[in-house]
């Protein structure tokens, strides 16, 4: 690593920052869907991915992997492994609406809750808008996989990459 | 400094061993105590991820239990007990591919398909080519709550409509006057007047007027969205040419749509 001290001591804030964002963001996302099963199974169903018992079973699969993931990432417990598990999902997700995309549909991706039939008139822009939402927060889900180290998280996240112990004796 | 020269002498040798065996003790307490942390954080997780889930679904008022169909629901002439369509199709013969349409009444696409398609479909009902029948769907009704209920309503006033004979009527007549922002409420007593529209008979308009009035056809309009619910069909409108779903995606003409109908049906 060529990188400065500087950078070293603001690495784990930038961690931080990261974490807290997609506690947030997952929070919000699994709430809105639990708050409303039946919903979240119709904007399931419009990806035209799934057959009907599996569309159950994600709708509350999904927000209760995400709810599980958020507080993971609000305490900074396993810290890598949240962040890479939250990478897949959101990977998961762009992969869904680029699907929805090439096949030609008109549907709202249901992210926040709501979802099912849109209006065809913005397909672009939506689409376009939620891909590259989610391809910042898979980034910094990546953050976390490749430097686990953050401030104010319960654990160390099991890795010595950054420990005190480097130091010649 | 110190770490260069390694095995110079038999003491700095030992005092180096103590200080690694100090070290490994130290590393070792530190891994018990960040295992134990990560089991409490782990239990923590999984108990405030339960409470949040019991809050949450309490909140939302549990209704994805008690959204099962009503089978004490009265049902409009020529709707199906189990299966809640209304079947255009008079008499189908055995053979004749069945062509189900999910459609709600404030769905905008829905209004574009009734506007394009439909009346290919009902002359080939009208023929006998194709066993038509219409699903009516609810489910916008909940992301539009300034509509006050509008799909399920004209759901309702449309089974009255049926009672009354004006089937096909009504229901173009519905999609013809939706309004042109979505979720724009559409009162009882406008639906009551494209009965009107449709041209009832003074008796049949004066019994259809009742009907909407008694809103007597909601649980009709709540059961078949259940339905629609439990298939999980991917939004309106949708339709199923013999239990498959035909992709309405990129249908340009009537024609287009018959011959697709034709070779999903053959297959």
């Amino acid at each position: 690593m060529t990188a400065g001290p500087r950078w070293e001591r603001l690495r784990p804030w930038i961690g931080l920052i990261c974490r807290l964002v997609l506690a947030g963001i997952l929070a919000w996302a699994s709430l809105a869907k639990l708050m409303d099963i039946p919903q979240s199974r119709l904007a399931i169903a419009a990806y035209r991915v799934f057959p009907p018992e599996w569309v159950t079973f994600l709708a509350w699969g999904l927000p209760v992997l995400e709810l599980i993931l958020a507080c993971l990432l609000l305490i900074g417990l396993f810290p890598r492994w949240a962040g890479l598990a939250t990478a897949l999902v959101m990977l998961a997700f762009i992969g869904g609406i680029a699907g929805v995309w090439v096949r030609g549909y008109s549907i709202d991706c249901g992210c926040f809750g709501g979802g099912g039939a849109a209006d065809p008139a913005d397909d672009i822009r939506r689409y376009s808008t939620e891909i590259v939402r989610d391809l910042v927060f898979a980034l910094m889900a990546l953050w976390l996989v490749r430097w686990p180290q953050t401030r104010f998280a319960i654990s160390p996240g099991g890795t010595t990459e950054f420990g005190d112990r480097e130091e010649t004796v | 400094m110190s770490k260069s020269n390694p095995g110079k002498s038999g003491a700095a040798k030992s005092t180096r061993d103590k200080a690694r065996e100090a070290r490994l003790a130290a590393e070792a307490a530190r891994k018990r105590r960040e295992r134990l942390i990560q089991f409490l954080g782990a239990g923590a997780v999984l108990l405030v991820v339960v409470l949040i889930i019991v809050f949450a679904v309490r909140a939302s008022g549990g209704s994805s239990g008690s959204n099962g169909p009503d089978p004490s629901a009265s049902l409009p002439k020529g709707v199906d007990a189990s299966s809640y369509a209304f079947t255009v199709t008079q008499n189908p013969g055995e053979k004749t591919p069945t062509v189900q349409v999910w459609e709600d009444f404030q769905c905008p696409a829905c209004k574009a398909f009734e506007e394009s398609m439909s009346s290919a479909l009902y002359a080939a009902a009208a023929k006998g080519e194709i066993n038509l029948q219409l699903r009516p769907t609810t489910f916008l009704d909940k992301s539009l709550p300034q509509s006050k209920n509008t799909s399920a309503r004209a759901t309702s006033a449309w089974g009255c409509a049926i009672d009354a004979g004006k089937s096909i009527e009504y229901h173009t007549a519905v999609f013809l006057n939706q309004p042109a922002v979505e979720g724009t409420e559409v009162t009882n007593q406008q639906l009551v007047e494209y009965g009107r529209q449709v041209g009832m008979a003074e008796a049949e308009f004066n019994s259809f007027k009742a009907c909407v009035e008694g809103s007597t056809y909601l649980g009709w309009a709540a059961n078949s969205t259940a339905i629609f619910n439990q298939d999980a069909v991917p939004g309106t409108p949708a339709m199923y040419v013999n239990g498959k779903e035909l992709s309405l995606k990129g249908v340009k003409s009537p024609e287009e749509l018959l011959a697709k109908i034709k070779t999903m049906a053959g297959a």
